[in-house]
């Protein structure tokens, strides 16, 4: 088990910037999730640790040690790949060796240890088997036990349950954070769903074109986001991002003014309002539906105010709004608010 | 239009999209194919324009246990022994290192591809030059040869061979270039991050996933080898390819096409190089196929 750390680390490819000066650690035994939308950097960043790209400039530190001029294959880091890269030529077992046979493990420890870790993920049935007679579900699991067996200082997981169906990525997520809570093996694990970063990381880091955004805990984030970026892409949906001024403790949206306590807010700011803290009513700040979605038990109901969006929830079996009717929402919680310039959170 | 109409517009727009190809295959290649077994079981007649005479079986058997195509199935043999093995290893070398992430390869690349598009007029006018006894490279060098490597029955084969070689490496490479290209990027960054050195993970990972190409290009690199006769014409000729053991049986089929017209024998030697060729595909599916991961 190791530390790893990223010491302004920036990479660059030709001309155009991957990642920026990017700080970041990752504790001893942690799982860390790296989250951010496509062309973020998150796997560069991966790739970086594994060794398969090296850093433009910064240090990259595991265990304490530099390493960004050394070899993967002498780094003691596991990765698994998004297409689950087992080696279509090998048996299942074969494959779940591999990585022992480099380091000329006898034959005896080798078949142990296979069998250990295929009994862990409950593959001792298909051993025999070629990774072309497998299901996803199965590689991936393959995948996993061939990271598993060599005992690495670190796992790397590039977006390992993106190519499963959705009842199958859920059981294979907690599947993963089980065995990274048995073995307390450091992870980095990137992903660009938010979902599966909120319930599998002990921390989640937060990236968007090249930049971190912000390090935390998946409540720290939902509950504190440090800008508008991390407030729109963490939670399922994102905070509703409106434009809108405080004044004299008056916090003012589309022109209808409410009552506002938080301290350090004043001028024009973007308001962050979560679905949980806004609902319809017969008054307050004017919208136009743009649309319902059904999700069963509640209600979405899409509208915009102005350039803006705002997503309010409403229980099942209430009267839904029509597309283009004027509706009335209320907030129900104190937002919070962001430099309407910097989108940086303002202290409240 | 009705469906009945449309469904015949449809089959002759159909049949008139393929018949270029059916007529160019017709008359070049299944016409001459099944007139082959028509004219080895005929006598030639001693002049043009008299009738053929039925031989049967008797001329196809009597050609090929002749000492001349014995001694050009053995030429035949040799030739590809010589060629085919190296042209393999040295393609897939050469393809290797072009396949490196470095500055220059596509100039590497290019050379190296070159030899596949040059004709073999163009190789053994060069190399009929380079082994040429007055003006060649070998005197250039200090080394007298007496007689001319082509003149001499032990190294003429290794002369056409070199030829052959300089040829078989450009697709050879091109093909193994291919090959490497196509291979999954992910699979071999999980062989370098299990800990594999570039040489292991070459031997236990890209030549397994490689072994399809290995096998195309042997295959063909076999098949090419024996109908061979190019350089042979060029540098040796009808007159001496006998005596310096270079006479392989394409050749002896050119021959007797051309040079000396004999219908019935030149179809009598290029049924058997057919058989020959056959059996020789088969044999490499049969026992290098198994070998071979299609799973990539």
């Amino acid at each position: 088990m190791a530390s790893v750390a990223f010491n302004q680390v920036t990479k660059k490819f030709g001309d155009t910037s991957v990642l920026n000066g990017l700080d970041l650690e990752v504790a001893d035994g942690e799982f860390l999730v790296l989250l951010g939308p496509s062309g973020c950097g998150k796997t560069t960043a991966l790739r970086m640790v594994a060794g398969l790209e090296t850093p433009t400039s910064g240090t990259l530190t595991i265990g304490g040690n530099v390493v960004n001029d050394v070899a993967p294959q002498h780094r003691d880091v596991a990765m698994v790949f998004q297409n689950y890269a087992l080696y279509p030529h090998l048996s299942v077992a074969k494959n779940i060796e591999f990585p022992l046979r480099q380091r000329d493990v006898s034959a005896d420890v080798r078949a142990k240890k296979v069998s250990e870790v295929a009994a862990m993920l409950g593959l001792s049935e298909l051993l025999d088997r070629k990774p072309r007679q497998l299901s996803g579900g199965q590689r991936q699991r393959v995948a996993l036990a061939r990271a598993i067996v060599r005992e690495p200082v670190c796992f790397l997981m590039d977006e390992p349950l993106s190519n499963l169906d959705a009842t199958l990525r859920a059981r294979t997520r907690s599947e993963i954070v089980r065995l990274q809570h048995e073995l307390a093996t450091t992870t980095i694990f990137v992903t660009h769903d938010q979902v599966e970063a909120m319930t599998m990381g002990d921390r989640i880091a937060v990236l968007n074109a090249g930049d971190l955004q912000q390090v935390g805990t998946p409540t720290e984030l939902f509950e504190n986001p440090a800008n508008v970026f991390v407030a729109g892409f963490i939670g399922n949906p994102g905070m509703s991002l409106l434009s809108g001024g405080v004044e004299d403790s008056k916090l003012r949206i589309g022109g209808t003014e409410t009552a506002f306590t938080g301290a350090g807010a004043s001028g024009a700011v973007t308001v962050g309002v979560r679905i949980d803290g806004v609902q319809l009513s017969s008054s307050g700040i004017a919208a136009i539906c743009d649309g319902v979605e059904v999700l069963g038990a509640e209600v979405h109901v899409l509208a915009h105010l102005g350039e803006d969006q705002i997503i309010v929830r409403q229980v099942a079996s209430a009267p839904r709004p029509k597309i283009g009717e004027q509706i009335f929402v209320e907030l129900t919680a104190e937002p919070l608010c962001f430099d309407a310039v910097t989108g940086l959170r303002v202290a409240q | 239009m009705t469906v009945r109409r449309q469904r015949r517009s449809e089959t002759f727009l159909a049949l008139g999209l393929v018949a270029p190809a059916v007529i160019l295959l017709s008359v070049f290649l299944i016409y001459p194919f099944f007139k082959n077994f028509t004219l080895f079981l005929y006598h030639a007649p001693p002049y043009p324009g008299l009738p053929s005479k039925w031989a049967g079986l008797s001329q196809f058997f009597d050609t090929i246990t002749s000492t001349s195509f014995l001694d050009g199935l053995k030429a035949t043999v040799l030739y590809t022994v010589l060629v085919v093995p190296v042209g393999v290893f040295l393609g897939l070398v050469l393809a290797v290192a072009a396949h490196q992430k470095l500055k220059g390869m596509a100039i590497y690349r290019t050379i190296f591809a070159t030899t596949a598009v040059s004709s073999v007029a163009v190789a053994a006018i060069v190399f009929g030059t380079f082994m040429n006894p007055v003006l060649g490279l070998l005197p250039w060098l200090g080394i007298d040869t007496n007689p001319t490597i082509l003149q001499n029955p032990t190294w003429a084969m290794f002369a056409m061979a070199i030829i052959g070689l300089w040829q078989f490496i450009g697709l050879s490479f091109i093909l193994f270039s291919a090959g490497l290209q196509s291979l999954p990027e992910e699979v071999l960054e999980a062989a370098k991050l299990d800990g594999a050195s570039p040489a292991k993970a070459f031997f236990t990972v890209t030549i397994p996933l490689l072994s399809p190409t290995i096998f195309y290009v042997f295959t063909v690199g076999v098949i090419a080898a024996m109908f061979t006769f190019g350089q042979m014409d060029l540098l040796v000729g009808p007159g001496a390819a006998s005596a310096v053991h270079v006479n392989t049986l394409a050749y002896q089929i050119y021959q007797y096409v051309v040079t000396q017209p004999n219908p019935g024998v030149a179809a009598c030697i290029s049924i058997a190089l057919f058989i020959l060729t056959a059996i020789v595909t088969l044999v490499n599916f049969r026992f290098l196929e198994r070998r071979v991961n299609y799973d990539a």
